[in-house]
């Protein structure tokens, strides 16, 4: 028997999993070499050893650095898949963006423009590519909105998300963007505005988990203030951990601080 | 339970959220796959963070017929290997050298048993990096001899033996420590 094949029916052996037929191919090999059985079995025990080896538990900053990481994902995949976004660019490098709104008017004419158009021609065959047309109006505004929250301008930012509490529904996209803006907006006043649509639409579970998630982000203590308001408020109890990590801050705000030491009793 | 390739397909299609689900799944394995290769532990989380970016950014590659977590743990052994090959990565493992140490010398005062789990620890780390990577890799159950060989580029047959080897390797250092 060659060599490879010998240490192959040996690894078998000494890893547990070995078929009875390969089994009696080592016993021979066992007979006919003498190959030293006290040696086969250190081997199994020094491979089985690994096991126990221990591992130390990874630091929670692990898991949050991941879901940061998702969520500037999502953000970055729903800015390059936008058609509009090369529009938009291109208005804002010759500074134009105070036309954006001409445009949106411009191409909201124009789409129901269409709609009546369909509508006239009031045929039921039409019927399904109104409702076609109706997902993409939705989804034009949709990204629309997403693009108009990345504009220069606070108070145009403001604006926007002043325009979004008038959406019929909320959708993935304009909540990952909203997160975006909660997290990473320069302005405190846009961040503000922004906390204040989140926490209206609360008891959406992506919404809240963003919520939570973004409580140790937020350094305004108005900020924080707000959120630990509406975790109390709703009795969320996985926001626990978040508080205790603020608390661990020694820049915290003394209001804040207190703010939480007071609740926290409440929700443990 | 989700499937984990139902899972990866529907993180292809643009469900990208998903992909929490397989993280908290997958984390800690991929966390003791690194910290037992590196012995750092700061470095082991970044890597671990690297095989997600990787897992997104290649996402469309994952054609859902082979199994998951073979196609996570080859990305997890590439990210190894680029790390492997950097300077500062030479330069993290002689930083946890003496970190790691300090933490076996209280594992000692412990117990015999402990002692032999140090010992164990200490002769992993002087296996070369593909013979300490391919102990590692036999022991998660997720995997088998196939899949190791398709995440090292090798067959099945071959990398049987190398794992004989890796352990024969590891016995003879684990004995020359004791000593």
């Amino acid at each position: 028997m060659k060599r490879p094949k010998i240490e192959s029916i040996l690894l078998e052996y000494i890893s547990g999993d070995i078929e009875p037929e390969r089994k009696k191919q080592l016993e021979k090999l066992i007979k006919d070499q003498g190959y030293n059985n006290q040696e086969l079995k250190e081997l199994t025990k020094i491979y089985k050893d690994l096991n126990k080896i221990p591992v130390p538990e990874p630091g929670q900053q692990m898991t949050d650095k991941f879901y940061s990481m998702l969520r500037d994902y999502e953000y970055h995949i729903l800015e390059t898949k936008n058609p509009f976004r090369i529009l938009v660019e291109w208005l804002r490098e010759l500074n134009r963006t105070k036309y954006i709104p001409h445009l949106a008017y411009g191409l909201s004419l124009m789409i129901i423009g269409g709609f009546i158009g369909f509508w006239f021609s009031s045929n039921s065959e039409y019927k399904e590519q109104l409702n076609y047309l109706n997902s993409e109006i939705h989804e034009l505004k949709t990204m629309m909105t997403i693009n108009m929250l990345d504009q220069d301008s606070p108070s145009a930012r403001i604006k926007t998300i002043n325009q979004i509490k008038n959406l019929s529904e909320i959708d993935d996209a304009v909540i990952t963007a909203l997160l975006h803006t909660l997290n990473n907006d320069p302005n405190l006043n846009v961040r503000l505005v922004t906390v204040e649509l989140l926490i209206q639409f609360s008891d959406n579970n992506r919404i809240r988990e963003g919520l939570i998630y973004s409580i140790t982000k937020q350094e305004s203590p108005l900020i924080q203030i707000a959120l630990i308001d509406l975790m109390v408020g709703i009795k969320e109890r996985a926001a626990i951990a978040q508080f205790k990590e603020l608390l661990e801050k020694k820049d915290l705000n003394d209001v804040v601080r207190t703010r939480i030491e007071e609740n926290l009793k409440l929700l443990i | 339970m989700e499937q984990d390739n139902q899972i990866m397909l529907a993180v292809k299609a643009g469900q990208i959220e998903k992909l929490g689900t397989l993280f908290e799944r997958y984390k800690l394995i991929l966390f003791g796959y690194f910290y037992k290769t590196t012995r750092n532990k700061s470095l082991s989380e970044d890597l671990v963070q690297n095989v997600f970016l990787r897992i997104l950014k290649y996402r469309t590659k994952f054609s859902g017929y082979g199994k998951f977590v073979a196609w996570m743990f080859k990305i997890a052994h590439n990210v190894y290997v680029d790390h492997y090959r950097k300077e500062r990565f030479h330069q993290a493992i002689d930083d946890t050298d003496e970190k790691d140490l300090n933490e076996l010398s209280f594992i000692e005062e412990n117990t015999v048993k402990n002692e032999e789990l140090n010992h164990l620890k200490k002769a992993i780390f002087l296996l070369d990096h593909d013979q300490r990577e391919i102990l590692i890799l036999s022991k998660f159950n997720g995997l088998k001899y196939k899949d190791i060989g398709k995440i090292l580029g090798c067959s099945e047959s071959a990398v049987k033996v190398r794992i004989f080897r890796a352990v024969s390797k590891l016995k003879q250092i684990y004995n020359q420590l004791e000593v």
